[in-house]
């Protein structure tokens, strides 16, 4: 390649860079501002729901055991009238007795239905929840009955409840998702999925507020019954994020979907980089083949815009900028070091700039965001230091690199056309795990 | 086999979304690859034009270039160079603007155009406070460019420190404290007004760039919806 058009393509691909950066900056800008504003609302709040609730918790398990147990036993001490249902994917170990020693009611399903993924387990145990109502001598409001789909190592903050409730005195949301965060914090990569679920995400989430757009998430998504009517017989699709896909369903049939700022619920991060990278390979296949619904979201005249277009918006994040970003952002990087360590100036355009100068201006723009969003982190998290926060959003630009590598995972798989689903594995909590005394005298 | 079918892979990958995500970043670097010349020699004949308004003597050098005197203590040499120019603001947020977002042209058509004009001026605002802050450390004297520096430096390190200042002012003013305190050491240490350019050049040109990149990609998607739609945004739920 002759030199002038190699130093033109480089110069191009930072052309790109600079236009990522700012889409994402600009991104940045409006999160931190919105959500920002939406959590300092709903931390002065106390909130209390006008309406009178029926809630059923539904949770599907494959092979819980570990977890369930203190999951249910956490739901009805939190909620005591509330329905636990728990759908038994043909679990190999104890999930369904121990969930059923917790007062849950135990749907089991079994070969050849079982095991197709979460969503079909979920529209199962919506079935059953229809078959309940159906039952009910006043049936079940549609209206006034919440179903919040919990992972089975989900855990809601005391206050959540009430406060995703109230939010759904409004009618005309059809969706409230809690934000996340980790609760084993005991490895550093699980530290850094809480400051990139907690520090990071939920701000976001706390956002899309605003644009009634929130990303419901698989654990502590909070759905009313009439919106999963309105989708149809199964709520669920069989997507590879079966959740992403319910909140795109949600919105196409004008439901708005909303975010209970405050509060939150917590889950187990992954404990292995492999474990990350099959996780995240998962999510970012979903989210890249339900990107195929972004133009039906502008046909639709029950969508507002600021719906559509931060929907928009994130559903081509990873195409759009993630993905370019992965090769740009390394480029830019391998360029400034070689020229850091071998120059004390870059020849940049024939202009000889200094390195240190650069560097600093990079530095900057690249972690400036994360640092910000690092502070708000240390002030919401009992325990964090300040330093540690800032410490780990400077990680967090490189740990940014697992979700990239699983981008082009994502995509390759789906150019191959493989869509299996790999389950997320717990790992035993010791104070949580032991099956129920009956069951270890059995 | 049938899985390998490109409008089988076009609607696994997110089908329309996906094209369109890949036809912005290839309008972006082809048309950079192109144009970036053109850009070039564009803003440069601009900013002749602007800073000979402001009483500078200016004549063109080759292509994309500007030599600009101001008496005997101020003569400089400079490029409008690919990377100067307007092409990747332009192109990135028409590309955006025609091709990555969809709703309704009407919208995008006019928020585009206004947000690649925008970016053109504060792109020629840029090069020519490049000139003018050379011109500047040229012709006023060290102690008075020392003082006036350390002055905007603290000014802006208040404003960084105050409470009740929102992030964007705040990330304005972190940036431009630095750039102060940047040009306030190369003038301590005596460096010439041309490595002062150099240094200002370097800082506050990608800034710049980047801070009216992310301005015109939000008045992008203002315009896309509306003023019923931003009141609705302005209220908290």
């Amino acid at each position: 390649v002759p030199p002038e058009l190699a130093g033109t393509l480089f110069n191009a691909v930072m052309a790109l860079a600079l236009l990522l950066l700012a889409w994402g900056f600009a991104q940045f800008v409006l999160a931190y501002r919105w959500g920002h504003q939406e959590l300092e609302d709903a931390l002065a709040r106390d909130p209390q729901p006008e309406g009178d609730y029926r809630l059923v918790f539904l949770i599907a398990c494959l092979n819980e055991q570990e977890v369930i147990g203190a999951t249910v036993r956490e739901a009805r001490r939190l909620a005591p009238h509330a329905t636990v249902l728990v759908v038994d994917d043909a679990s190999d170990d104890e999930t369904g007795p121990c969930a059923l020693a917790e007062g849950a009611m135990v749907v089991r399903r079994e070969f050849p239905d079982a095991r197709q993924g979460k969503g079909p387990a979920l529209n199962q145990g919506y079935e059953v929840l229809q078959s309940l109502s159906r039952l009910s001598p006043d049936g079940f409001d549609p209206e006034r009955t919440i179903v919040c789909v919990m992972d089975a190592d989900g855990r809601l903050s005391d206050g959540a409840i009430p406060a995703v409730l109230s939010r759904f005195d409004n009618p005309r949301v059809g969706g409230v998702q809690l934000p996340v965060r980790i609760r084993n914090k005991g490895r550093f990569l699980c530290r850094m999925q809480d400051f990139e679920f907690w520090g990071m995400s939920a701000i976001t989430q706390m956002a899309r507020i605003r644009t009634r757009s929130v990303s419901l998430g698989g654990n502590g998504q909070f759905t009313r019954l009439a919106a999963l009517v309105s989708v149809g017989h199964d709520p669920w699709s069989d997507a590879l994020t079966e959740d992403l896909d319910l909140a795109l369903e949600l919105t196409l049939r004008g439901w708005e979907l909303d975010c209970a700022a405050a509060e939150w619920v917590t889950q187990q991060g992954v404990e292995t980089l492999p474990a990350l990278l099959r996780q995240r390979t998962r999510w970012y296949q979903g989210h890249m083949t339900c990107a195929a619904k972004a133009p039906l979201l502008w046909r639709h005249e029950g969508v507002a815009r600021r719906t559509a277009l931060e929907t928009t918006i994130y559903l081509m994040t990873p195409a759009f900028v993630m993905l370019p970003w992965s090769i740009a952002f390394t480029a830019g990087l391998a360029f400034l070091v070689f020229n850091l360590v071998v120059h004390s100036s870059l020849p940049f355009d024939g202009v000889g700039v200094q390195a240190g100068l650069y560097a600093g201006f990079w530095y900057a723009l690249t972690f400036l965001p994360h640092v910000v969003h690092g502070l708000l982190y240390a002030q919401r998290t009992d325990g964090e230091r300040v330093l540690s926060a800032i410490g780990k959003a400077h990680v967090n630009v490189f740990y940014a690199y697992a979700n990239m590598v699983a981008g082009w995972r994502a995509l390759g798989r789906i150019l191959i056309g493989r869509a299996d689903w790999a389950k997320t594995k717990r790992v035993a909590e010791p104070e949580q795990s032991r099956p129920p005394a009956w069951l270890e005298a059995a | 086999v049938s899985r390998l079918y490109p409008a089988a892979v076009l609607r696994r990958v997110g089908g329309s979304t996906a094209l369109r995500a890949v036809a912005t970043v290839a309008l972006v670097l082809v048309g950079y690859t192109y144009t970036h010349q053109w850009f070039a020699r564009f803003d440069s004949t601009i900013a002749a034009h602007s800073l000979r308004a402001l009483g500078f003597h200016v004549t063109s050098v080759g292509a994309s270039g500007l030599a600009v005197h101001a008496g005997k203590q101020f003569d400089v040499t400079a490029i409008v160079t690919g990377s100067c120019s307007s092409a990747a603001g332009v192109l990135g947020l028409l590309a955006v603007t025609l091709v990555l977002l969809p709703g309704s042209p009407v919208r995008r058509g006019i928020g585009g155009v206004v947000a690649a004009l925008l970016f053109v001026v504060c792109n020629q605002l840029r090069i020519v406070s490049i000139v003018l802050v050379g011109w500047w450390l040229a012709t006023t004297s060290k102690e008075d460019v020392l003082a006036t520096l350390v002055a905007l430096a603290i000014v802006a390190l208040l404003l960084v420190v105050l409470p009740y200042r929102s992030l964007a002012m705040r990330v304005a003013a972190v940036v431009f404290c630095g750039l102060s305190v940047i040009l306030a050491y190369d003038v301590w240490r005596g460096s010439n007004y041309l490595d002062g350019m150099i240094s200002y050049h370097a800082l506050a040109g990608p800034m710049l760039t980047l801070a009216t990149l992310a301005i015109g990609i939000l008045v992008l998607w203002r315009a896309i919806l509306g003023r019923d739609e931003l009141k609705l945004l302005s209220r908290r739920a």
